[in-house]
């Protein structure tokens, strides 16, 4: 009867603790709910099994990758997430930890980051809980940290690597096709991935990598979601997504074509100039600002008395006239998008690309 | 009374076991069917979503063949700048779903002029409109103008473009695609 009692308790137990699990290293939390994890650990065994054989060309620079192949590519990833939470993992109340006395790199932050107005509340696909977690501690100068594989995990660098996953990633109609496991459906799932990991990189005031607002004139002007690196998040979007694209096996002309709009939707953000107005509308603009500007010239001239509104309008024309003047200047000097340094700061661990495959064939092989 | 503390135990070990399994599993991942189609048709049946703006390329003059092209009305599907910035921060801050659609609207039409040669010219033309159209999306203009470059010399059919209508921009990204 000891027995019975003893084996029953356990199987409870161990059944209690495969709530949590670990897949490939990467700890996955009993947040998201199982049928997503299946297509987690599918999407990261197809990254790392995958035979790449056509890769595109910036991708490996992009990414300062040695080799790219599906070790190496699985790596990168690892290297940036550690830690998987679901959409239901709340990241403030019991959850939340923080530490006082915590010493930060003496960088500044991205000046975006003060000015930022649209936090999201919600989570719809994917987002570096980690970067966030750092960015802000180091705006309020508190460690900040959440309760994770029954341990406090502190955010003592932006590659911490807390990844929180929502519905939106897995939903159909945010995907390529209807075949949740489709191949194309895995590239599109993990571009996002690669895309949130990159978050986790970077120092200073490019730390986090995070995003900068798109400029006047762009599709998305006014959105905090363009990046002026070339080797940014939406960067590493795309060529990941190219690469895998490139030796999708099985991806429809649809499949292939609805993924090209995705890497250049990706594309498109980067963006370097404070504008997207053309030489052309630059100086219809200036010719309009001109001829306003001379009437009040004129005006003020012939009416000195009473003209404080006329003066001051005028100072607001000769305002913007030197903008356009500047934008102009700016159009005419070519700029391409800066690589950055992707060095994360503060203090971070990062594991061979033999350490991260042990960890994975060990996970394939209890699959 | 030994026996029925011993299946009472393991009763309830059962229980707890089966507890643990199944409390995880989801309810289902919300499945949008409004897109479920096979056939040639715009991508949403949902009228907000038709557009109705007028394509840039004002002809005075329409061939007869324009008029019968059986891919242009699929034009007014495409999303459009206007659309984008309808959007949610959440919404844009991964490619929207707007502009994937956008992008399999296109894989169909190529598709189906792949398999059919008698719609490849249909197909073309509906691939220059969107490459010259100033009012939908950069990303996708990218890719019907990629569409272009790609299937001239296989599909063989000759499809002068407008360079006035198509920006740096554009063209700059459409050489990204694979």
């Amino acid at each position: 009867m000891k027995k019975i009692i003893g084996m029953t308790l356990m199987l409870t137990l161990s059944t209690a603790s495969e709530a949590r699990e670990r897949f490939a290293g990467i700890y996955l939390d009993s947040s998201i709910p199982a049928s997503q994890i299946r297509i987690i650990k599918d999407d990261l065994a197809y990254l790392y099994s995958n035979p790449i054989k056509d890769v595109d060309s910036e991708f490996q620079s992009m990414a300062e990758l040695t080799k790219v192949d599906g070790p190496h590519l699985y790596n990168w990833v690892y290297n940036r997430v550690k830690y998987i939470i679901g959409e239901e993992y709340k990241l403030r109340g019991r959850n939340a930890v923080t530490k006082k006395g915590h010493t930060f790199p003496a960088t500044p932050l991205p000046p975006s980051l003060l000015k930022r107005t649209n936090r999201y509340e919600r989570i719809s696909i994917m987002s570096n809980a980690g970067a966030e977690l750092y960015l802000t501690g180091k705006l309020a100068n508190v460690l900040r940290g959440l309760k994770l594989d029954n341990k406090s995990v502190f955010a003592p660098s932006p590659r911490v690597g807390i990844i929180q996953v929502g519905e939106g990633h897995f939903l159909e109609r945010l995907l390529i096709n209807k075949e949740l496991q489709s191949e194309a459906n895995k590239i599109k799932r993990l571009s996002t991935i690669f895309h949130e990991a990159r978050h986790g990189d970077g120092h200073s005031e490019h730390v986090g990598f995070i995003h900068s607002k798109c400029p006047p004139g762009h599709n998305l002007s006014g959105f905090d979601a363009c990046e002026a690196y070339s080797n940014g998040a939406y960067s590493i979007d795309a060529v990941a997504t190219k690469t895998l694209l490139l030796n999708c096996k099985t991806c429809s002309i649809e499949d292939k074509t609805k993924l090209s709009a995705t890497i250049a939707d990706a594309y498109s953000r980067v963006v370097v100039r404070s504008h997207l107005k053309t030489e052309a509308q630059l100086l219809e603009e200036m010719a309009t600002y001109q001829r306003v500007i001379d009437f009040y010239i004129g005006f003020i001239a012939a009416n000195p008395k009473g003209a404080e509104a006329s003066i001051k309008e005028l100072e607001r024309l000769q305002k913007q006239m030197k903008e356009c003047e500047a934008q102009l200047k700016e159009l005419k000097t070519p700029v391409h998008p800066k690589k950055m340094d992707a060095k994360p700061e503060g203090s971070f661990e990062e594991v061979s690309v033999e350490k991260s495959s042990s960890l994975m064939k060990s996970s394939l092989l209890r699959k | 009374m030994k026996r029925i503390t011993v299946l009472f135990l393991f009763i309830l070990g059962i229980a707890l076991v089966s507890w643990n399994f199944w409390k995880r599993d989801p309810q289902n991942v919300s499945q949008d069917l409004s897109q479920s189609n096979t056939s040639m048709r715009p991508i949403s049946n949902d009228s907000e979503k038709v557009k109705t703006h007028e394509v840039s390329i004002a002809d005075t003059k329409i061939p007869s063949s324009d008029k019968q092209n059986q891919f242009n009305h699929f034009i007014k599907s495409l999303p459009i700048i206007d659309d984008l910035q309808n959007l949610s921060p959440e919404e844009v801050h991964h490619t929207p779903e707007i502009i994937k659609d956008g992008g399999e609207l296109i894989g169909r039409i190529h598709a189906e002029a792949d398999s059919d040669a008698t719609k490849r010219v249909d197909a073309m033309s509906f691939f220059k409109k969107c490459a010259e159209d100033e009012q939908i999306v950069t990303a996708i203009r990218a890719v019907c103008l990629n569409k272009i470059y790609k299937l001239v010399p296989v599909w063989k059919i000759p499809t002068p473009l407008s360079d006035s209508r198509i920006s740096k921009d554009v063209l700059k990204l459409s050489h990204k695609i694979p």
